[in-house]
């Protein structure tokens, strides 16, 4: 059997068996890999550290002939500790976990690692809003299922226009312009912006980022369910 | 008023921040004050019943005060006079004992000999430990008899000066988590997850008043024992009195 | 009924469990999450009264740990809380089997025990 080692993000844990636990990680070379953590059912080894949930851990398997693999060793890299300090983050970080986890297929590629740590940094930093990371989470996902909307063109085709208002067709996954509708040239702005950037962080120093919150949440929120199987 | 303390990243003013983690804070207190007056077969007497909410309403009134004085601290220059350590960490201690005991803690005392005098806004002093050793007290507390801690107020000479703390907060309390917790204090419910499970503002009004007097408080270790101090200057004019 | 109590303060502990007591329930406290796991891992409880703001782990993350094990998928929670109710969205309430959400500050005694009693199951 080939033993692996690398780097994971631990995006589900159940229980497997009297003893043991199922983990699915995320990884940047291996994609998601299914895991048994065995013996860690025991008292002791709940909520206890080594594999923990919003951390990025080294670790080492043996690869199974099946679904599964075994986990031989676990070392926590980098743990995320600011985010369960506060309620919403902790919230929030494990619905992206979910949501991540049911968008992807198995064999994913790094950027869906680089994708939810960089949603790490971004929540393990209290200083940045939280809908900010995840506007910006919402935002990659869609650019990597190719679901970006047109930020470029109306519906129709035509360049967007820097002085009008627009509503968003959802069909077309692009901008309609209509007067005194929701989204101004500053929304798309922002939009264009959060797709871009690699880091939410980022999109969190624009100046008037809060005006343009809801808005831009509800619409990129609204695309990813049309889009994506959730 | 502030029934949801929310990340409120928006809010920039420290005042601000601490007046929500105030509000919050004050929650504790004035929810055991009205779930034991609700008890109908309370295995305290009346007078017991009565005392215990006399005194949990003085600690709560007692926070208030503090956090108004650690406002006022900021916007006024304190005026300073000779505080002896030993007697202000006698009558914090005096105060804390009724706190200590419902909580199942142990207060100690230690207090080194030759600790004089230095120069300090006394109300400030006595607030702002009032404040830490609530805050440990109610952190120490364990399910069982044996976890509970013991809870030292300490004063020591040190080669910055006269150190002055609060001790037994456990191994779990370093540097770098007290540094976090500071930049997190009005923002997050708990920046302070090692030490407590309220919002610690008490930690935060203290080092706000000990601040103002260029003393804030950082983590120290006294007698094998974790904890938040404070350093003072040794004033020489005072030794030649 | 068995009701595991988590909840931090010791004095709030003392009076609710004497509250829960004197219902007729029999109550273990225990002040942080982990502990409480430990303690459900030794004796199944009826019902769960949680408090989310625990020092260490957070009751948000005492929930999912619990809900990842099949035995106390069913076993009901409710939350007492010092932390008002819209940190967590009635979706998310669902999704963790919490029955009852009540606000610390605004729930008194009859409350809280009109909530558990609600719990038993009929004979």
């Amino acid at each position: 059997m080939n033993q692996i080692v690398t780097t994971g993000i631990v995006l589900t844990r159940r229980e497997f068996g009297e003893a043991d636990r199922l983990l699915t990680v995320l990884t940047p070379d291996h994609g998601k890999v299914a895991l048994i953590a065995k013996g860690v059912r025991r008292p002791k080894s709940k909520l206890a550290g080594g594999i923990e949930l919003f951390s990025v851990s080294n670790i080492t398997y043996l690869q199974g002939r099946g679904a599964f693999n075994t986990l031989i060793s676990s070392r926590l890299s980098t743990h995320y500790g600011q985010i369960v300090k506060n309620l919403e983050r902790t919230m929030l970080g494990y619905d992206l976990l979910k949501i991540l986890n049911k968008a992807t297929e198995d064999a994913v590629g790094e950027e869906y690692f680089e994708l939810l740590r960089q949603t790490f940094i971004g929540l393990d930093n209290p200083e940045l809003d939280r809908r900010i990371v995840e506007l910006w989470f919402y935002m990659q996902l869609l650019k990597l299922a190719g679901h970006t909307p047109n930020l470029r063109k109306d519906a129709a085709g035509n360049p967007l226009d820097a002085t009008a208002k627009y509503f968003f067709d959802y069909e077309t996954v692009a901008f309609v312009p209509k007067e005194n509708a929701e989204y101004t040239p500053h929304h798309i702005k922002f939009l264009r912006l959060g797709f871009s950037v690699p880091a939410p962080a980022i999109l969190g120093q624009v100046e008037n980022a809060p005006d343009l919150l809801d808005a831009s949440l509800n619409l990129v929120r609204a695309i990813t369910v049309e889009h994506i199987r959730l | 008023m502030a029934d949801l303390i929310c990340e409120r990243t928006d809010l920039s003013d420290a005042n601000e921040r601490l007046w929500l983690a105030l509000a919050d804070q004050l929650k504790l207190p004035l929810t055991q004050i009205a779930r034991r007056a609700e008890l109908e077969d309370s295995k305290e007497s009346a007078a017991e019943s009565l005392l215990n909410i006399q005194q949990t309403a003085g600690l709560a009134l007692k926070l208030i005060d503090s956090y108004a004085l650690s406002v006022w601290a900021r916007q006024t220059k304190l005026a300073f006079e000779p505080v002896s350590l030993a007697a202000m960490l006698r009558d914090t201690a005096d105060e804390l004992e009724p706190l200590a005991k419902r909580y199942g803690c142990r207060l100690r005392l230690a207090v080194a000999r030759k600790c004089e005098p230095v120069m300090a806004h006394s109300q400030a002093l006595s607030a702002a430990f009032l404040s830490l050793g609530q805050v440990f007290i109610e952190a120490g507390s364990g399910e069982a008899p044996g976890q509970n801690r013991v809870i030292t107020l300490g004063s020591y000479r040190s080669k910055d000066g006269i150190t002055v703390g609060v001790f037994g907060g456990g191994d779990q309390l370093t540097k770098g988590i007290y540094q976090r917790a500071r930049l997190l204090y009005g923002r997050a419910r708990q920046p302070f997850t090692t030490l407590t499970a309220a919002s610690a503002t008490g930690v935060f009004v203290a080092d706000s008043l000990l601040g103002a007097m260029s003393a804030p408080l950082y983590v120290a270790s006294h007698q094998k024992s974790k904890g938040l101090a404070a350093n003072f200057l040794i004033s020489h004019q005072l030794r030649l009195v | 009924m068995n009701v595991l109590l988590v909840e931090p303060d010791k004095i709030l502990a003392g009076i609710y469990q004497q509250a829960l007591v004197g219902a007729g329930h029999s109550v273990v406290w225990k002040q942080s999450a982990e502990s409480a796991v430990h303690s459900a891992d030794s004796q199944t409880p009826d019902v769960v009264v949680l408090e989310l703001q625990l020092a260490e782990h957070s009751g948000v993350e005492f929930l999912y740990e619990f809900r990842s094990y099949a035995e106390w998928l069913e076993v009901p929670v409710v939350v007492l809380s010092r932390v008002a109710e819209r940190a967590l969205s009635g979706t998310q309430q669902l999704q963790l089997g919490v029955v009852a959400y009540l606000y610390k500050p605004r729930t008194t005694l009859q409350n809280l025990l009109r909530t558990v009693n609600q719990l038993r199951k009929p004979a």
